[in-house]
């Protein structure tokens, strides 16, 4: 085993680790804290995985930037300790469905023959940010044009619903 | 070398994680995490695909999912906000006003 | 730079999301008492889209590849800025009564349409969902626009979170088609997967994005949200999400699951007739015992998207140009439907019970004629459009041999005919209740807007043929 498949199974478990205690803890904060942390092993994976600008797009916006609201909206809200899981049977039952469905697609894709093993580099399309940007702007004008909508549309809605005044 | 096969079965684990996590938590803030968690594992499985087959095209959606996860926080932590200041609680199951 | 000729064809789009922006940017020096200014510039800015529709050239590939401007698209562009037009002209009324007129909502409510035009002329999956998610956050906040009423914010909650929880559904059905081609564009994702068989994965991607879609059209196992979400909206917001998304999500359906995964007919074809039957069937039962009539109409919606799906379901000629007609007169007489309440004004908010129609035929009898109109539209009576509607989507099922189907949709037509005439029942033969607290306040627009919707339902319904036409034109592309 070579060092950089070293580091992508030792990433993977990291954030199959870190996923399953966002999920378990009972204190919001934590979970945001551990949660930042599964972000950035997803993010040493892309790095892993050549695309460089993404995973510095994942370690400075998401972690950096979406994670930062999350803990300030549970540090503004105080929040109190939630004890306990729900207790209503369909949501058990829903579980229990989505669980066993899943897991029969991981099962299935472990049973299944070996892909092709991965390239050991890009031939043309590295994850630069000239080779992501060039196709940005070029041939998904029209996405990253709609995408300036949409964040207005966010700002103005998110300033509209949180502002004390009416 | 790694197969594809592995990226995606991390990535199914993640999001299988993440719908657990989105129907058994009471508080909406760890809902919204588990969502995150979800778009992550969506992520995951765009970049290996991208790598795989030899195609940007894969993180050029990871970009704008990037973008429209910030959008999505930012408002629903903005409707959580919203929530609060008038019920004094966050938990789903209490938020509850419309029956019928 | 030969993209700026493309710039033409979304030239309503442009106009649209021009007059959005302005509206935002002029309305801080706007004084509260000249609000209704805002209303006009919006009508301006739909009408002015509305005529660069036939305008603009039609192409089949803009900037590349990223969308297409084909005759389906523009049926639909037409469409919401119908309905988005109607919503405009109850939504005055409605805020003004909540003492809550604000420009932004003008401005949500036009970019939403703007999403909604690009979701339809979208060939490309990042495309698609870029503009699905424009459309979807808008509706968010309008959901919740009240502010200070409980009943809306909970709506938005809802909506929120269970949308988002879907947009990641869709999204990882997205990157299974994806991985499967390495392609983003609809023509070279069918290409590709054309060459190969069927696959394990594709029917993944197709059972979680149609999972996705059947959300946001609030089909059986997901309609849960849909209730609370259309009882707890502010009413125009609920008569346009009713509407105008659902439209938009039939019109994805039909491009997506004909286009590019027409190698699993017979299995999505299975799996619609099944949803389509539990869906009205669930619809209408449930409708029954209601005692809200927002939240009856709700139910209703839920039976309507039932009847639609079955044109899905049945595919072939009638079925997708039976579609695109239901959808027009769909659109007409759902905002009819949840227009009704903001004719009826109380103290606080509007009547939306039962009792509070009791005896209007006496002290309205132009706007309950109208009503009743409405209702037979809905429940596919002749003179009506929805009886040319349902007569299309019906036959379709019958020349596909989906004869089961095709009854049950008669079986639920016959069910809706009973909660639709307790309102009627309600309104011609009840006594007014004594101390009446309910005031019937009209406004010119809401009767300009109600006046619109009578006409067209039974224009619909008695010169069909050049409506049914275009319909038949716009859906000609995918009939081969």
């Amino acid at each position: 085993m070579s060092l950089y498949s070293g580091f992508i199974y030792f990433f993977g478990i990291l954030s199959i680790f870190l996923g399953i205690m966002v999920i378990t803890r009972k204190n919001a904060i934590h979970s945001a804290v551990y949660l930042i942390f599964c972000i950035l092993s997803i993010a040493g994976l892309f790095f892993l995985l050549q695309a460089e600008f993404i995973a510095g797009i994942q370690i400075i916006v998401y972690a950096g930037g979406i994670m930062v609201i999350y803990v300030f909206t549970i540090l503004l809200i105080k929040l109190e300790v939630v004890k306990g899981l729900k207790r209503r049977w369909e949501i058990k039952l829903i579980t229990a469905i989505v669980f066993s469905a899943l897991s029969g697609e991981i099962l299935y894709l472990l049973l299944r023959k070996r892909e092709a093993l991965l390239p050991e580099e890009y031939g043309i399309a590295k994850g630069t940010v000239q080779a992501v940007g060039s196709y940005l702007l070029r041939d998904y004008l029209i996405p990253f044009e709609v995408v300036s909508l949409l964040l207005l549309v966010a700002m103005i809605g998110a300033i509209m619903l949180s502002r004390k005044k009416v | 070398m790694i197969p594809i096969g592995y990226y995606l079965i991390l990535s199914g684990i993640l999001f299988t994680l993440g719908i657990i996590a989105f129907f058994i938590k009471k508080d909406l803030i760890t809902m919204f995490m588990s969502i995150e968690i979800m778009l992550n594992s969506a992520n995951l499985a765009f970049i290996a695909f991208s790598r795989n087959l030899l195609s940007i095209n894969g993180q050029i959606v990871v970009f704008f999912i990037i973008t429209l996860a910030a959008a999505e926080a930012c408002l629903g932590l903005a409707i959580i906000l919203l929530i609060f200041r008038q019920r004094k609680t966050i938990r789903s199951e209490e938020i509850n006003l419309m029956k019928g | 730079m030969s993209y700026l000729i493309d710039l033409k064809s979304i030239s309503s789009e442009l106009i649209l999301s021009l007059f959005a922006v302005l509206i935002l940017v002029i309305s801080p020096f706007i004084r509260e008492e000249k609000r209704k200014f805002i209303t006009y510039f919006s009508i301006i800015g739909l009408v002015g889209s509305f005529i660069a529709l036939f305008i603009q050239p039609m192409k089949e590939s803009l900037f590349w590849k990223t969308l297409t401007v084909d005759r389906f698209s523009l049926y639909f562009k037409a469409l919401f800025l119908i309905a988005t037009f109607l919503v405009v002209l109850i939504s005055r009324k409605f805020f003004e009564h909540e003492r809550y007129h604000k420009a932004e909502y003008y401005f949500f409510l036009l970019l939403t349409t703007v999403g909604l035009m690009f979701m339809v002329s979208s060939v490309d999956l990042i495309s698609l969902y870029v503009s699905f998610e424009l459309m979807a956050i808008s509706c968010y906040v309008l959901a919740g626009f009240l502010k200070r009423d409980l009943r809306s914010n909970e709506a938005g909650m809802k909506y929120f979170v269970l949308g988002v929880f879907s947009s990641g559904v869709l999204l990882f059905g997205f990157s299974f088609l994806f991985g499967l081609t390495g392609e983003t564009g609809f023509n070279k994702i069918f290409q590709n997967l054309s060459n190969k068989g069927t696959d394990f994965f594709l029917i993944i991607a197709m059972l979680t994005i149609a999972g996705a879609l059947f959300f946001k059209i609030a089909a059986v196992p997901f309609h849960m949200w849909t209730p609370d979400v259309y009882e707890g909206a502010p009413t125009p917001v609920t008569a346009y999400l009713s509407v105008a998304p659902k439209a938009a999500c039939f019109a994805i359906f039909i491009r997506l699951f004909l286009e590019v995964l027409p190698m699993l007919k017979n299995e999505w074809q299975t799996l619609i007739a099944w949803v389509s039957l539990f869906t009205m069937t669930y619809g209408n039962i449930a409708a029954l015992t209601q005692r809200s009539v927002k939240r009856m109409f709700a139910y209703s919606s839920i039976a309507h998207a039932g009847y639609i799906l079955i044109g899905l379901a049945a595919g072939g000629e009638f079925g997708i140009w039976g579609m695109l007609y239901y959808l027009l007169i769909y659109t007409f007489m759902n905002i009819g439907a949840f227009s009704i309440f903001i004719f009826m004004a109380k103290k606080e908010h509007f009547g939306e019970e039962f009792p509070d129609f009791s005896g209007l035929a006496q002290r309205a009898p132009y706007f309950s004629a109208i009503i009743v109109l409405i209702l037979l539209s809905l429940t596919g009576i002749p003179p009506t459009g929805g009886f040319i509607a349902k007569v299309y989507i019906f036959s379709a099922a019958i020349k596909q041999k989906l004869y089961w189907l095709a009854i049950a949709g008669v079986l639920n037509s016959v069910i809706s005919l009973y909660y639709y005439f307790r309102l009627g029942m309600a309104m011609y033969f009840k006594e007014p209740p004594k101390d009446i607290e309910v005031k019937y306040s009209p406004s010119f627009f809401l009767l300009l807007a109600i006046t619109i919707i009578g006409l067209a339902i039974l224009l619909l319904g008695i010169f069909p043929h050049p409506f049914a036409s275009m319909a038949k034109i716009s859906a000609f592309q995918f009939l081969n």
